[in-house]
């Protein structure tokens, strides 16, 4: 016991930034992302024994999360992020987060208050799920296009396309006018 | 190579080196060196804004307590040989019952125990699991292997009563109290069993709203459904007694303790 309480803090809590991120890369809502990294954990040490010393504990972790995601949105009885990760590239742009949308300018707010740089977060936040879950995975954490790839079960190139496209969305969404950009239409839609 | 990149060069172009056809063409062409250069910026930009973004602290707590820190309250880790056998029995159907009674208490929110602190709770659970297993334990024996268990576990000293009267100790262990290390002790009283805990917690921890004046000691009281529990500070340690015992026969059992024990 106190043997994998040692190892689970040195291989996996020392990777909770990280999965953290991924997790608010994931859902753009930081209670989700909790809720999400403490699934994550939990499984982890439940399955910890199985877990080979050695092994990239990271992608380990990032897979029972990706993993738990796919989970959610089923439950959500959303489909569309994961279920056609290849379709949706065929796809024109469209606004995320899917879950629990359409999220809320002050639920955009609160997160990107916790960046430098509100409008590049705000911008990030609102990528479709896939493209900033790549983007996530290799910008922010430095996965090559590869290792993106095999943890998100898709070819490199798609990962490539995803990113170079998510980079081209970002840039212009933050070229565009405040009043333009999607979230504002959100407001309205809800009368806010 | 004279046709401008196609995205995918850019993407690569942007995450890593470039050499051969691409280079010579990016010497060339300004409007793909901005596009490369367009893309390495956003890059940049989200590696400055998101890679100090770091777990919540209460979320990294909470996930310590519910993995490297879950040890059970009644964990065992070293006893004579021949009561290792009963302790890890004790532990497991501990473990069980503060699983269970902890899931029951989240989920009925019982206004009586909502009004109890958190310590006072943990306390009582601790006592609840205690009784639950008490038929598995074994006679200690040793006052003094007792005494250099905890300690030495704990990393303080701990005063374990001697047996004497209707006062005898029927074993110990390792658990937690507010997420600190405390000695358990369970004790043969007067009326009936009772537990003891020995923590670093501070006083005020304890959120007593009544309190019990003896020998210049002030002894802090809380109640909890059928229990009562004591405790006293004792240096930088509190001593805290869970039964259900009266206020008084509790502090009596402290003072003997403490007494027996002066340290």
């Amino acid at each position: 016991m106190a043997d994998k309480a040692k190892r689970f803090e040195a291989e996996a809590i020392a990777w909770i930034d990280t999965v953290y991120r991924v997790a608010l890369s994931l859902c753009a809502q930081p209670s989700l992302a909790d809720d999400l990294v403490q699934a994550t954990y939990l499984n982890a040490w439940e399955r910890f024994d199985q877990f080979h010393e050695g092994s990239n504990c990271r992608a380990w972790l990032l897979a029972i999360l990706r993993n738990l995601w796919i989970d959610h949105l089923r439950q959500c009885g959303n489909n569309v992020a994961w279920a056609s990760s290849e379709t949706l590239d065929q796809l024109p742009a469209h606004p995320g987060p899917q879950v629990d949308a359409p999220i809320r300018r002050d639920q955009l707010d609160r997160v990107a208050e916790q960046f430098d740089d509100p409008d590049l977060a705000a911008a990030f936040m609102g990528l479709p799920d896939d493209f900033r879950l790549a983007l996530c995975l290799v910008d922010i954490e430095g996965y090559s296009h590869a290792e993106a790839g095999e943890l998100l079960s898709v070819p490199a190139g798609t990962v490539k396309s995803r990113t170079s496209r998510a980079r081209r969305m970002i840039q212009e969404r933050l070229n565009r006018p405040a009043q333009a950009r999607p979230i504002e239409k959100v407001d309205k839609e809800d009368g806010t | 190579m004279t046709d401008c990149l196609d995205d995918i060069q850019v993407e690569d172009a942007a995450c890593g080196p470039v050499e051969g056809a691409v280079a010579n063409h990016l010497a060339d062409c300004s409007a793909c060196r901005e596009r490369v250069a367009a893309a390495k910026a956003i890059r940049s930009r989200l590696q400055a804004n998101f890679s100090a973004v770091a777990a919540p602290a209460t979320l990294v707590g909470r996930i310590r307590e519910l993995t490297v820190d879950s040890r059970s309250p009644t964990q065992r880790v070293r006893l004579a040989p021949r009561l290792l056998h009963h302790w890890g029995r004790w532990a497991i159907a501990a473990s069980l019952v503060l699983g269970v009674s902890g899931i029951v208490f989240m989920h009925l929110h019982q206004p009586a125990e909502a009004a109890a602190s958190q310590a006072t709770r943990e306390l009582v659970t601790l006592h609840e699991a205690n009784l639950s297993a008490h038929g598995d334990m074994a006679h200690h024996g040793s006052h003094d292997q007792s005494e250099a268990y905890l300690s030495d576990q704990l990393g303080f000293a701990v005063s374990v009563p001697r047996d004497q009267g209707e006062l005898r100790v029927k074993g110990c262990c390792v658990s937690r109290l507010l997420g600190r290390p405390a000695g358990n002790m369970i004790v043969d009283g007067p009326n009936g069993k009772i537990t003891l805990i020995v923590s670093e917690v501070k006083a005020d921890e304890l959120e007593a709203k009544a309190q019990i004046v003896r020998g210049g000691r002030k002894f802090l009281v809380c109640q909890m459904k059928e229990f009562c529990t004591v405790a006293v500070q004792q240096g930088r340690l509190i001593y805290c007694a869970v039964g259900k015992d009266r206020p008084d026969d509790l502090v009596d059992v402290l003072v003997k303790v403490l007494d027996q024990n002066p340290k």
